[in-house]
């Protein structure tokens, strides 16, 4: 596909999430993917303007309520594949993000690292929702962005 | 209280029209009335459609969170991202962590310098800033209107 259609592709999508997502309210514990992709873009302007280091910090360490909030949380990833931040659970930096397995040995890990792009993509798989414990569907938004990879995940129990 | 503050607004009125503090606390209140129908997106609103709600002559919000993070601008967008806690005014005032350190759910004035969008220029500006949720909402009025 070109790159022109590939561009005409991701506003045709991004209008039809404009229209639909607004009908899917958010609740108590769920963010919704607009949510998602909102959250992403601040963390990309939160890095730009703060720089690498302040952001992880403001990812790994105090990341609530803009980078954390219900089950949304920004995790960061370098080139190389590891994990350099994590706002719901900072002991996964450092992490090996290429080699991780989902519950069903689904390589998303991989995927994330393959499908993101400066423009976004959804990757989906299964992955512990920081609200209820439990393993659910997860589908992230990755966007890559000068050599890391920004991502915003949803749950769908 | 409203006669405290009705010869203040007179005399602006006379020059340039200006937000009352009034009009500035409600401009918070209608802020922090999206973020609970909207949550994040609300910052979305008031930093890329803002009129009238979030600005309007020189009112307009700003919202942070408790670090300093600036998660919505309804002036300047290009602030959104910044980590303002150690922002300082022309006096050398560090406003922000006033209002990290001050603020609560009934709100509070902070004063300091910032830069009037009706002159052009720093001037003296009192905001109303509330607490909620871990963000604080913010919005100011210039030319020493204060008093409610």
């Amino acid at each position: 596909m070109s790159r022109a259609k590939t561009h005409l592709r991701g506003a045709v999508v991004a209008f039809a999430v404009l229209l639909f997502l607004p009908a899917v309210q958010a609740d108590e514990t769920h963010g919704t993917a607009e949510e998602a992709q909102f959250m992403v873009e601040q963390a990309i302007g939160y890095f730009d303007k703060a720089g690498a280091e302040a952001a992880f910090a403001k990812f790994n360490t105090d990341p609530a309520p803009s980078f954390a909030d219900r089950d949304l949380y920004v995790f960061v990833v370098d080139d190389d594949g590891i994990a350099v931040a994590h706002a719901a659970d900072p002991s996964q930096v450092g992490l090996d993000v290429a080699g991780l397995k989902d519950v069903d040995g689904k390589m998303f890990g991989q995927e994330i690292l393959d499908m993101a792009t400066p423009q976004g993509a959804w990757v989906d798989y299964k992955w512990k929702d920081p609200e209820t414990g439990n393993i659910e569907p997860k589908s992230s938004w990755v966007v890559s962005h000068e050599g890391y990879i920004f991502g915003v995940g949803i749950y769908q129990p | 209280m409203w006669l405290a503050i009705a010869p203040a607004t007179a005399v602006a009125q006379t020059t340039i029209d200006r937000g009352s503090a009034r009009e500035a606390q409600a401009m918070v209140d209608r802020a922090i009335a999206l973020y609970d129908a909207e949550g994040l997106l609300a910052f979305r609103t008031i930093s890329q459609e803002p009129e009238p709600d979030f600005r309007d002559r020189d009112l307009y919000v700003f919202v942070f969170d408790q670090a300093g993070f600036m998660a919505a601008h309804a002036l300047f967008p290009q602030f959104v991202g910044v980590n303002s806690v150690n922002s300082r005014d022309i006096e050398g005032k560090m406003y922000v962590r006033e209002m990290i350190e001050r603020a609560s759910e009934t709100g509070v004035w902070v004063d300091y310098v910032f830069l009037d969008p009706m002159l052009g220029e720093p001037a003296p500006k009192s905001a109303w800033v509330v607490w909620h949720e871990g963000f604080l909402f913010a919005c100011g009025i210039y030319a020493g209107e204060i008093g409610i």
